[in-house]
């Protein structure tokens, strides 16, 4: 049976619109809306503590209590490093209300941070980056046929792709949201990029991008594709894409890369030294118990499972160096918190990460 | 002189890049005088940078003075190893 929100306007709505459904609804949404409030006031209450133990200059309260007087917009800019190696001191190529400028990686990253940021904002309520209005800045065309995207802590950075195994990576939506996602992880969690915490940061990147692809596609979880980095490959690519969430470790099996080395159960955990203690490798378990959630309960995977991640994400029980067993556990707790306990969503978060072999009782 | 690069990390870190081995002996001249002075001064590696999906470079230098390593990190490469890498791909794909 497809999950549905039991109200969907209980997913994803600021406070203040909740508040008033508490307060006006029927009996059955008063209901709902006074246990989403409560959940997350609970949330929004221990992550402002943990905000303040992090050294941030003060709580976010403030965004969410002014959140209905104080539209938010979207700020987008884009320099062009002319295939230089350099992230500060480009040119300026595109402003928030500049129109295209027929680059097409310019247009492709504005366009895709736009596609990005109205995910965040229109699903999480979250106000960009660090919930406070950052400017989504965009750097393209870095390096000489540099086949890699990555995020700085201020920025992305795009490279033209070499052009063989790889295309522009402003082309694939994913993975600007992906790179944007790297964002949000940093300002919330700070996940630790090496081992477990790296994989996980690079799983909630690889989430992130999906459900800004699929939002933007209007897939449910059914529908989706689950890969990541298909719309990267390059003529002399062979495979579906660079990740699969749905099978890890299918995505390409190519003659001068090899096989995807990605697990998808935990009893193949990869340990290594390379790539960051296998930041990239490790987090196909993590993705594939994400995707065994999304169409275990079926609808759009940014409702129920996103918003469930989502409230791990920001959980200030998550640590920079945190375990998956650790991350799987938040999980299940913010599904019950959210959801209520004996509710078919913990439960369906328990199977997701049992079948990936990661338990935490 | 021999030279060997291996690149990791990235947005696609999962994919095992095979490594760039260069033997300077087999380059046109006046590309591996080139080479060969670039990596007599290769300069001590960086720390990682700040960030995700940042590529990794290790550089392995074997000659006659002996065998050093080093590692580069994005976006904090100094531009003699890039100049340096990229000598080393295109004279890669010549060979």
């Amino acid at each position: 049976m497809a999950h549905r929100c039991r109200n969907p306007i209980f997913c994803a709505v600021p406070p203040y619109v909740l508040d008033q459904i508490a307060r006006r609804g029927s009996e059955r949404q008063r209901d709902w809306a006074l246990r989403t409030l409560s959940a997350d006031s609970t949330i929004r209450h221990a992550r402002a503590v943990s905000a303040k133990a992090r050294g941030r200059k003060g709580p976010r309260e403030g965004y969410d209590a002014m959140a209905a007087a104080a539209p938010v917009r979207r700020n987008r800019v884009i320099w062009d490093a002319e295939n230089g190696f350099e992230i500060t001191g480009l040119k300026r190529v595109r402003n928030e209300d500049d129109g295209p400028t027929g680059d097409a990686a310019v247009d492709e990253a504005f366009d895709g941070f736009g596609a990005t940021w109205d995910f965040w904002q229109e699903t999480f309520s979250r106000d960009s980056i660090d919930d406070e209005s950052m400017p989504l800045r965009g750097v393209v065309h870095f390096g000489v046929e540099y086949p890699n995207a990555f995020w700085d802590g201020r920025r992305m950075a795009f490279g033209d792709g070499d052009g063989e195994l790889f295309g522009r990576f402003t082309k694939a939506l994913d993975v600007i949201g992906h790179e944007l996602g790297h964002g949000v992880i940093e300002d919330e969690a700070a996940l630790e990029y090496f081992g477990q915490s790296g994989a996980l940061n690079e799983h909630f990147a690889d989430v992130a991008g999906a459900m800004v692809k699929q939002r933007k596609l209007g897939q449910t979880a059914d529908q989706a594709d689950w890969l990541i980095g298909a719309d990267l490959r390059g003529p002399e690519f062979e495979g579906d894409a660079l990740r699969n969430m749905k099978a890890p470790g299918t995505a390409y099996d190519d003659d001068s890369l090899g096989k995807d080395p990605q697990p998808a159960h935990w009893k193949d955990y990869v340990r290594t030294l390379d790539d960051n203690g296998g930041v990239h490798i490790n987090s196909g378990i993590a993705n594939r118990a994400f995707y065994l959630l999304a169409t275990n309960l079926g609808g759009h995977s940014w409702e129920a499972p996103g918003l469930i991640w989502y409230d791990a994400l920001r959980s200030p029980q998550l640590t920079p160096t945190a375990t998956f067993r650790h991350f799987a556990r938040l999980t299940f707790r913010a599904a019950r918190l959210r959801y209520g306990r004996d509710t078919r969503e913990p439960q369906a978060v328990r199977e997701a990460w049992a079948e990936v072999g990661v338990r935490w009782e | 002189m021999r030279i060997e690069v291996r690149q990791q990390g990235g947005f696609a870190g999962n994919v095992r890049r095979p490594a760039l081995v260069l033997e300077t002996g087999d380059c046109e001249p006046a590309l591996a005088r080139e080479i060969e002075s670039l990596a007599a001064a290769l300069p001590a590696g960086g720390p990682p940078g700040h960030g995700a999906d940042l590529m990794r470079y290790d550089v392995l230098v074997d000659d006659a003075s002996g065998r050093r390593t080093a590692s580069f990190f994005e976006p904090n490469v100094p531009g003699p190893v890039r100049d340096l890498l990229r000598l080393a791909r295109e004279a890669g794909r010549r060979q």
